[in-house]
C-alpha cells in the first residue's frame, strides 16, 4: 500500500474503552475475578457485583452479565430502559431458553463460560460500537418520526387555509411560514395552533 | 553427580528458514544459561535438560512440535517463537494443555495469556522512546517499510498515531511479503525514497533484514542524510549483512552487547568462549539467557515443575541480567525493560547513544499511553 494514512485505524474505539466504566455481574469465583481483572488489564475501569442490582449504577457504560439457569433468576428488567449501555451476556448454555432471553435483552455480544481471556477485548469493543450504532439509529428514527408527524399537521393546516382564504397550496404554505417567522415559532407549532383554534 | 531426575523442557526456535539468523541468536542464550546452571549442579539438584527442536520458520511446524513436546515428551515449559504468527499459532495449544511458554521477542502487544511469560518489549517500551529521540533530533519525515507481519502493521499504526500528535509525519508505508526475492526489495526502496524521507523506519524481520539493508547499500540508495531505524536489526542480523553497509543505522532494543556493566562483561566472555571470539550477543540471546535464569530462580522456590507452581513462583520475580535489572509484571506477565538506542558499527556491534533512565513498565494494551495522549489534547 502506498499511503500510510489510509490504513490508520479508528482510534476512538480504544479511546472509548478507556473512558468506559464496566460492570461485571457475576458471582465471586474464578471466572468472575479473571474477567474483571482482564477488563482492567485491557484498560477499562471495571468492578464486579453479585447478585444483579435493581438499577444500573450511575456512569456504567458496559455491562457484562451472567445469564445462566444454574445461578437463579436475576433481575435484568432495568436493561430494557437503558438504551445507551453496551450489553454482553455471559452464557454457559445454548438452550432455546437462553437464546430467547439473549434476544429479549437485545445483547450486543456474548462471552462463553469457562471464560477465556482471548476474545474479551473484541467482545467489549464490538458491543460498545454496536450499542452506539443502535443509539444513533434510534435517535435518528425519533427525529424522523417527529418530522413526519409535523409534516402531516402542516399539510392539514395548509388544506384548511386554502379553503378559508381561497388561495392555492403554495400561497397557503407561504402564509403559514411568514406568520411563524414573525412570531418566532416553528411552522409545525403554528400549524398545530391553527388547527386547534379551528377545532380541526 | 545428582541422582535426581533432570528437568526437561522444550526449546523451539527456527534453526533454518527465513527466521534462522534471529532465532539462532535466541538459541545461543538458552544454551549458555543451561550450561551455567548445570555447571553449578542444576536447580535443587536437578540438571536442566533442554529438548532443542528446529521449527524451520514455519508456523505449522511450530504447532506440530508444540503438541509433540507437551503431549509426547511431557514437558510443561517451552521457550520459543519469534514471529507473532507463530506465537499466535502456538498459544491456544499451550493454553489447552496448560503449559508455560517463555516468549523472548519484541512484539506488537495487545495480548495476555496467563500461560505466557513475555520477555520481549511492548511498543510503549521501545517505539515511543525511539520516536521521542528521533523527533528531538529533528527527524520528522518518516517512511514506514517492513515485512508484511502483524508486528509491522501494529507498530506502524502506533508510529502513525504518535507522529500525528507530534511535529513529525508519515509520508507513506509499504509491506513486503515474507520470502520476497531480493529484486523485489529494490523497487520498494526506490519508491520509498521518492518521498524524500529523513527516516526509513524498518520493521523487517529475521533474514529479510539482510535483503533490505544490502539492497539499500548496494544501490547506494540510502545517503548519509537518511537514517534507517529499526527494532529488529540486532547484532545477529547486523553481522549477516555486508560489512561495508553495516555502520550508521539506529536500533532500539532492551540490550546491546556493548553494555558496560560487570555482569555483561562476564556474559560476553562466556558467550565468546562458547560461540567464537568474533561473536557479539544481542537482545535475543540476552533475553532467553535471562528467561532461563528466571525459570531457574522460580524453580528454586517451588521445588516443583508443574505449570501452576512455576507460574506462581515467577510472578513479580526480579533478576540482575546482563545490561541491568529486569522484573516480571505480575498483572500482565510482561517484563520491565529499559530502552536502549544504539548506532550500528562496521564491526557488527552497536554504540549506545541513549538509555532510558530506568526500566519502563510494560503496557501491552497501551492503556497508559492512550491516557497520556488524551491528556495532551485536553
Amino acid at each position: 500500500m502506498a499511503n500510510g494514512k489510509s490504513e490508520l485505524f479508528d482510534r476512538s474505539i480504544l479511546r472509548a474503552l478507556r473512558e468506559s466504566q464496566a460492570l461485571v455481574i457475576h458471582p465471586d469465583d474464578e471466572d468472575g475475578v479473571a474477567l474483571t481483572r482482564h477488563l482492567n488489564r485491557v484498560g477499562c475501569s471495571a468492578r464486579r457485583m453479585w447478585p444483579a442490582p435493581d438499577t444500573l449504577p450511575e456512569g456504567v457504560k458496559v455491562v457484562l452479565f451472567l445469564l445462566s439457569p444454574e445461578v437463579g433468576e436475576q433481575n435484568y428488567d432495568w436493561m430494557s430502559a437503558e438504551t445507551d449501555v453496551a450489553r454482553i451476556a455471559i452464557i454457559s448454555y445454548e438452550t432455546p431458553e437462553i437464546l430467547s432471553r439473549l434476544a429479549k435483552l437485545s445483547t450486543h455480544s456474548v462471552l462463553t463460560k469457562p471464560i477465556r481471556l482471548f476474545g474479551i477485548l473484541a467482545a467489549v469493543t464490538n458491543a460498545v460500537q454496536m450499542s452506539k450504532h443502535v443509539g444513533r439509529l434510534n435517535r435518528r428514527i425519533r427525529l424522523l418520526d417527529e418530522t413526519l408527524k409535523g409534516r402531516r399537521k402542516i399539510e392539514n393546516a395548509v388544506q384548511a387555509l386554502m379553503k378559508e382564504r381561497g388561495v392555492n397550496e403554495e400561497e397557503a404554505y407561504r402564509l403559514l411560514r411568514d406568520k411563524a417567522m414573525k412570531n418566532r415559532i416553528s411552522v409545525v407549532a403554528l400549524a398545530e395552533a391553527y388547527l386547534l383554534a379551528h377545532g380541526i | 553427580m545428582s541422582d535426581k531426575p533432570a528437568f526437561t523442557f522444550g526449546v523451539l526456535f527456527s534453526q533454518t528458514g527465513l527466521m534462522s539468523v534471529t532465532e539462532q541468536a535466541h538459541l545461543k542464550g538458552i544454551i549458555l544459561a543451561v550450561e551455567e546452571i548445570n555447571s553449578k549442579g542444576g536447580v535443587n539438584g536437578r540438571l536442566f535438560e533442554p529438548i532443542i527442536l528446529d521449527a524451520r520458520s514455519d508456523e505449522e511446524e511450530y504447532a506440530r512440535l508444540t503438541i509433540d513436546l507437551l503431549l509426547k515428551q511431557n514437558v510443561n515449559v517451552i521457550f520459543g517463537s519469534c514471529l507473532s504468527s507463530c506465537r499466535k499459532r502456538v498459544l491456544p495449544i499451550i493454553e489447552r494443555f496448560n503449559g508455560v511458554l517463555f516468549y523472548p521477542s519484541v512484539y506488537e502487544g495487545f495480548e495476555y495469556s496467563p500461560n505466557v511469560i513475555y520477555g520481549g518489549a511492548t511498543p510503549n517500551q521501545m517505539i515511543i522512546p525511539l520516536l521521542d529521540y528521533l523527533v528531538k533530533a529533528e527527524r520528522r519525515k518518516y517512511y514506514l517499510l517492513g515485512s508484511d507481519t502483524l508486528f509491522a502493521r501494529e507498530t506502524n499504526r502506533i508510529v502513525s498515531e504518535f507522529l500525528e500528535e507530534s511535529t513529525g509525519s508519515v509520508l507513506g508505508s509499504a509491506y513486503v511479503p515474507l520470502d520476497t526475492p531480493v529484486e523485489g526489495y529494490k523497487s520498494v526502496i526506490r519508491n520509498a525514497l521518492k518521498f524524500e524521507p529523513d527516516v526509513l523506519l524498518s520493521t523487517f524481520v529475521g533474514n529479510e533484514n539482510k535483503k533490505f539493508y544490502d539492497s539499500c547499500f548496494e544501490d547506494e540508495l540510502a545517503g548519509p542524510a537518511l537514517k534507517i531505524v529499526s527494532l529488529t536489526m540486532t547484532e545477529s542480523e547486523l553481522s549477516a549483512i555486508q560489512e561495508e553497509g553495516r555502520a550508521g543505522h539506529l536500533t532500539a532494543a532492551a540490550y546491546f552487547g556493548t553494555e558496560e556493566d560487570t555482569l555483561n562483561q562476564e556474559f560476553l566472555e562466556r558467550y565468546r568462549a562458547k560461540f567464537g571470539e568474533d561473536q557479539i550477543p544481542g537482545v535475543y540471546a540476552q533475553t532467553t539467557y535471562a528467561q532461563v535464569k528466571l525459570l531457574a530462580r522460580a524453580m528454586e522456590f517451588t521445588y516443583s515443575d508443574s505449570s501452576e507452581d512455576i507460574l506462581t513462583a515467577l510472578s513479580g520475580l526480579e533478576l540482575m541480567a546482563p545490561g541491568g535489572k529486569i522484573s516480571l509484571d505480575p498483572e500482565t506477565n510482561h517484563t520491565h525493560l529499559r530502552c536502549v538506542i544504539g548506532e550500528s558499527r562496521k564491526d557488527g556491534s552497536f554504540e549506545i547513544k541513549w538509555k532510558s533512565r530506568d526500566v519502563i513498565q510494560p503496557d501491552p494494551y497501551l492503556t497508559g499511553y492512550d491516557r497520556i495522549l488524551m491528556a495532551k489534547r485536553e
